[in-house]
């Protein structure tokens, strides 16, 4: 809200009146209720005094009947109903007070209707037998029994008549005691009367009796009726309505909801102003706090007086003075050389700029010394005056920093200048280029001559260069946020005295949060002297290369002669072999009844030997097929392929009984006859091999090492010794006899050339008389081709 | 609370505005005070203005929908334990609003100890029954409905059996702030009571100044009632029924009666020597040719009978035959109509 106190006056005002209204309406009210109550009690009391006339025309005989009399008695119940309901705010002791009043009253009005009741019922029968008795009366003097009987008799009838009669009249004494001796004289004369004449007097009694009963029962009637003080009664109500109700704030329905609504505004606006003070107390205490926590001496300062109007707490710690001390201090006092006038220039100087400024000088300590310190100045404006606050920080340890930092690039480029090291930083955004002394050194010009640009840069560079370093530069500058390449190269530079020197250059560039490039930091690094020895070593290098290349050449050329030279002798051997075997068997044919038993031996050995021979030479020629043959990859399913070849096997063995099981659904990438080779030789060992188990049992599949497949031939056979695995793979190296197993020891040399020219490999696993294990891998083409 | 979107004088204008509203609106909403009923002048005097006898009121003030509410209740046998008695068992309107029994019959043809007064006019009398017990028709209500002897039944099981009729719980909620209890059954029967009304009898017209309404017998006849002092009782709208009193002032062969007798302290008063038992409330001699039987035990089958018989017992008289027969004739033109139709 505002803070102008125009506008809580204003507030305060207005809900003062309102209150004010409220309450003036309130007693309206009230006053209004009191007048409708006093209109109901008058009512009432006309209301008793109209059922008091009633009944006196009902006792003259003036009234015809008595509907308006049970109505003003049914008006009165329903008046007295109406008039239980009390006010309702009111001293609990008036509330008694007026209770009890009413109590009197309605009691007496309940009376008063019962009399009227019991008034009722006497007086209709008294009015008949009155209205009646004159009648009665003449129609016993018209009897002739009456005029002829006792003499005593006519007077004594009139004078009860009389008294009968006159006995409605209030003015004449009683006469029931002179009618109580007249009615048994009346009967004993009658005694001798004749009967017609008994039975008139005897009406004439009755009547009277009713008469004189029942008119002194509504004559009583009517005085307790008129007698009871129902108006004072009624007054009396009045009176406490006006005594103790009249002059107390009563407020009920829609002005009590004002009152309520009002006073809350008024609470709530109240409340608000309390907690707002208590959010500004706490706030002025927290401000306290945090410039009391801060180490910095913060000040207040009146800028005419220049006395100190507030300061934190560290002021005084700094200075060793008290709060108290400080608040009647100028700034004169506090700061050593600073004169007013100085002061009050600068000050002016200040508030009229509107600015912020800084000034450096010292405080003076309470125990002598002095404080070398920043003041930086702000002018502030609140609502009636302006005033000056002042931070003065301690700037002792930063001028001791500073003399740290000095050494310390000191130190730096020192540093540099021994290593040839140059570092620069580059600020894109403004194209400053600032380089250390010895980036000046490396490109032969005097340190800190000048400004450094990007222009200047590439002005040192070599022109060959110019171009390569400008695009490195650019592909480090414009680099997005994915492909960031560190900015290093070596380049060439020309020096003003024209030597061409070569430096390193490595760089960095620092980007924003955008990918925008701020800033590109570097070092240059003077390495001529290397450069130069790795020239020399390429040169060396270089030779050897060629040597190698050249041999290598040579070599190739003999292992080709060589491979030539194998294949024409495994296959020119073939020819005197066949013909020593052919005639070996012509031999045997024709001569053999020719020869001994030992000649027969001899023959058959060399005609094993021979055909031992045909299969070395069989095998010879099929490794060096297997070398020389273009390899033709495709997929291979490699599971079939080794279903086919154990199918070919077994159908050449078939006495043997081995189970065989193949992982179904293997595909392989690769040559699929040479493959097929590796297969038949891996399958054909196994089944030779486990010839003398029983229960031989052959597994093919592909398990997994390092996360690449790995494809195995397993059997549970003769198994070997690992200690030999290394000659395994050589050609014509057998680990068994041949009259053990048979073979010519070119098998696995077959296999292995395979598998490393699929560019695999292949090694063996195994333990004596526990079976052999033959894995190999076939990795993809791509590692191939690479 | 402390971050107000408005300026402050947004609030001081509001303030004003709610001030003037509070102000203002209260002075608007003062009732204005009617004057108290009964002090405008009488004008004129209505030619009935001496007469013991006035004429029955032309139109009641009733609540139309609730009479009709009452009279489907009045009607509605589901009111009695038994579900076979209703209102009108011993009240048919088509018969003067009594059963024509000398007492009448109450629950599973117990034979009651009183003659049903008639149900006519019966919003006129201050007082209801015989001895006057229930001062208002609701109160009477209660009478018959909870006797064990008449409709033997009970206000919870009449809630609960109306509630079960969907024709009471809807035509209830429209009516009544509180739906089906106790109280407003009461008020809508009484609210169809006091629409029974017999207004423009013969003797009405007369007295209203229609000098032809009643022939001269029956002139004479009137004039024999006011002059024997039968209309001392019998007077005002309803032709009686604003007093009590006692039965057989001067004789009585009448038996007094064993049943309850609602003791009113004044009642005992007016008569200690006959005891409350036999004061009764006057009845009202409105339609009194339809309601044969007459008096408290039904007694007396004949008007005649009934008029001798309360000459010789409440007036201490005899009558002449031909008065006898002029006040007979004068009783016949009490009969009024109800619903525009002669009863």
């Amino acid at each position: 809200m505002t803070s102008n106190p125009t506008f809580h006056i204003v507030v305060g005002i207005v809900g003062f009146l309102l209150l004010t209204t409220l309450l003036f309406q309130a007693d309206t009210v009230d006053k209004l209720h009191n007048k409708e109550v006093e209109r109901n009690l008058s009512e009432l009391k006309q209301i008793d005094g109209e059922l008091n006339q009633q009944v006196i025309q009902e006792q003259a005989g003036i009234s015809p009947n008595y509907d308006a009399m049970v109505h003003l008695t049914q008006r009165l119940n329903t008046m007295l109903d109406g008039l239980t309901e009390g006010p309702q705010a009111i001293y609990h002791a008036h509330a008694l007070v007026l209770d009890q009043s009413l109590d009197v009253v309605m009691v007496t009005l309940a009376e008063k209707v019962r009399f009227i009741e019991q008034f009722k019922s006497h007086h209709a029968v008294f009015k008949n037998s009155r209205h009646y008795f004159p009648s009665a009366i003449s129609t016993l003097i018209s009897r002739a029994a009456y005029k002829n009987g006792d003499p005593l008799l006519a007077p004594l009838l009139e004078n009860f008549a009389r008294n009968t009669l006159a006995f409605n009249a209030t003015t004449v004494p009683d006469p029931r005691p002179i009618l109580d001796q007249d009615i048994p004289r009346i009967q004993r004369m009658l005694k001798s009367a004749p009967v017609v004449l008994q039975q008139d007097a005897e009406l004439l009694i009755s009547h009277a009796q009713v008469i004189i009963r029942e008119g002194a029962a509504s004559r009583a009637l009517l005085q307790r009726i008129l007698s009871l003080p129902t108006s004072r009664q009624i007054d009396q109500v009045a009176e406490a309505y006006r005594a103790h109700v009249g002059y107390e704030l009563r407020v009920s329905g829609v002005y009590r909801i004002y009152l309520y609504v009002a006073a809350l505004l008024l609470m709530t606006y109240v409340g608000y102003l309390v907690v707002k003070q208590r959010r500004i107390t706490s706030t002025l205490n927290r401000f306290r706090a945090a410039m009391d926590a801060s180490a910095d001496c913060m000040f207040l300062i009146d800028p005419h007086s220049l006395s100190l109007i507030d300061c934190n707490r560290a002021e005084g710690r700094e200075l060793g003075l008290s709060r108290e001390e400080l608040l009647g201090m100028a700034l004169p006092d506090l700061c050593a050389g600073c004169s007013m006038e100085v002061l009050t220039t600068r000050f002016s100087k200040l508030l009229s700029n509107g600015g912020q400024g800084t000034m450096v000088t010292s405080l003076r300590r309470k125990g002598g010394g002095e404080i070398p310190v920043e003041v930086s100045l702000n002018p502030f404006r609140d609502h009636h005056e302006t005033v000056l606050t002042a931070v003065a920080r301690d700037i002792t340890e930063r001028q001791r920093s500073e003399q740290l930092i000095r050494q310390s690039e000191q130190r730096l480029a020192e540093s540099q200048l021994i290593a040839h090291i140059g570092t620069w930083d580059w600020d894109i955004s403004t194209d400053s280029l600032s380089w250390t002394d010895e980036v000046y050194r490396i490109f032969g010009l005097v340190p800190q001559a000048f400004v450094a640009t990007y222009k200047v840069f590439l002005a040192q560079i070599h022109p060959d260069d110019r171009e390569r370093v400008q695009q490195a530069i650019n592909a480090a500058v414009n680099a997005t946020a994915d492909d960031r390449v560190p900015y290093e190269l070596d380049h060439r530079i020309v020096r003003s005295d024209g030597t061409v020197r070569t430096v390193h250059e490595q760089g960095k560039v620092f980007f924003d949060s955008d990918g925008k490039p701020q800033r590109m930091l570097g070092t240059v690094q003077d390495i001529t002297k290397r450069v130069r020895v790795m020239e020399e070593l390429q040169v060396h290098r270089d030779r050897l290369e060629e040597l190698v290349v050249k041999r290598t050449l040579e070599l190739e050329v003999t292992n080709e002669e060589l491979e030539a030279f194998s294949y024409s002798v495994s296959h020119d051997l073939r020819a005197p072999l066949r013909a020593v075997n052919g005639f070996g068997q012509a031999m045997l044919e024709d001569c053999g009844d020719r020869l001994d038993e030992t000649g027969m031996d001899y023959l058959k050995r060399i005609r094993a030997a021979t055909q031992r021979m045909g299969e070395l030479i069989d095998d010879l020629l099929t490794l060096s097929r297997v070398t020389r043959r273009n390899m033709c990859r495709e997929a291979v399913d490699f599971s079939a392929l080794a279903a086919k070849i154990v199918g070919r096997i077994r159908d050449g063995l078939p006495e043997r009984e081995v189970a065989v099981t193949v992982q179904e659904g293997i595909c392989v990438q690769g040559d699929s006859r040479l493959l097929s080779a590796a297969l038949e030789n891996l399958i054909g060992n196994a089944f030779k091999f486990t010839g003398h188990t029983t229960d031989a049992h052959v597994q093919i599949g592909m398990t997994e090492r390092d996360g690449e497949p790995v494809y195995f031939v397993r059997d549970n056979g003769a198994g070997f010794d690992m200690r030999y695995a290394a000659k395994l793979f050589g050609a014509f190296q057998r680990l068994h006899r041949v009259d053990e197993f048979p073979g010519t020891g070119v098998g696995l040399a077959t296999v292995q050339r395979i598998i490393h020219r699929h560019g695999g490999e292949v090694w063996a696993e195994s333990k004596m008389g526990e079976g052999a294990a033959f894995f190999f891998t076939l990795p993809a083409v791509a590692d191939e081709l690479s | 609370l402390l971050r107000p979107p408005f300026d402050r004088r947004f609030y001081v204008a509001m303030a004003v505005v709610v001030g003037i509203v509070i102000a203002v609106v209260p002075w608007l909403r003062l009732p204005e005070r009617e004057l108290p009923v009964g002090t405008e002048a009488l004008a004129t005097l209505p030619p009935w203005f001496s007469e013991p006898i006035h004429p029955l009121p032309l139109v009641v003030p009733a609540d139309a929908a609730k009479a009709q509410l009452g009279e489907r209740l009045f009607s509605d046998p589901i009111l009695s334990r038994n579900e076979d008695m209703s209102c009108i068992t011993c009240h048919p309107l088509d018969t003067g609003g009594v059963d024509g029994l000398p007492t009448a019959l109450g629950m599973d043809g117990v034979v009651l100890d009183r003659n049903t007064p008639t149900v006519f006019n019966s919003g006129l009398n201050p007082v209801q029954f015989w001895d006057g017990r229930a001062d208002s028709l609701e109160a009477q209500v209660d009478g018959p409905l909870l006797s064990p002897r008449e409709m033997g039944s009970n206000w919870p099981q009449i809630v609960t059996r109306l509630r079960a009729k969907n024709v009471y719980v809807t035509a209830f909620a429209k009516l009544y702030p509180g739906g089906i209890t106790p109280n407003n059954v009461k008020h809508a029967i009484a609210e169809f009571e006091r629409t029974l009304i017999t207004p423009n009898g013969r003797f009405d017209h007369y007295l209203r100044g229609d000098e032809s309404a009643i022939s001269d017998e029956e002139r004479q006849g009137y004039q024999a009632f006011k002059d024997y002092g039968c209309s001392a009782c019998h007077q005002g709208q309803n032709v009686g029924g604003n007093l009590f009193q006692t039965s057989g002032l001067f004789r009585s062969n009448r038996k007094a009666h064993t049943g309850h007798w609602h003791d009113h302290e004044y009642r005992r008063t007016i008569s200690p020597q006959t005891g409350p038992e036999m004061i009764h409330r006057v009845p009202s001699l409105r339609n009194v040719a339809l309601t044969a039987p007459y008096f408290h035990d039904g007694g007396v089958p004949t008007l005649k009978d009934a008029v001798i018989e309360m000459a010789e017992h409440q007036l201490g008289r005899a009558i002449p035959e031909r008065d006898i027969d002029l006040i007979v004739k004068f009783l016949h033109t009490l009969t009024g109509e109800w619903n525009g139709r002669p009863l």
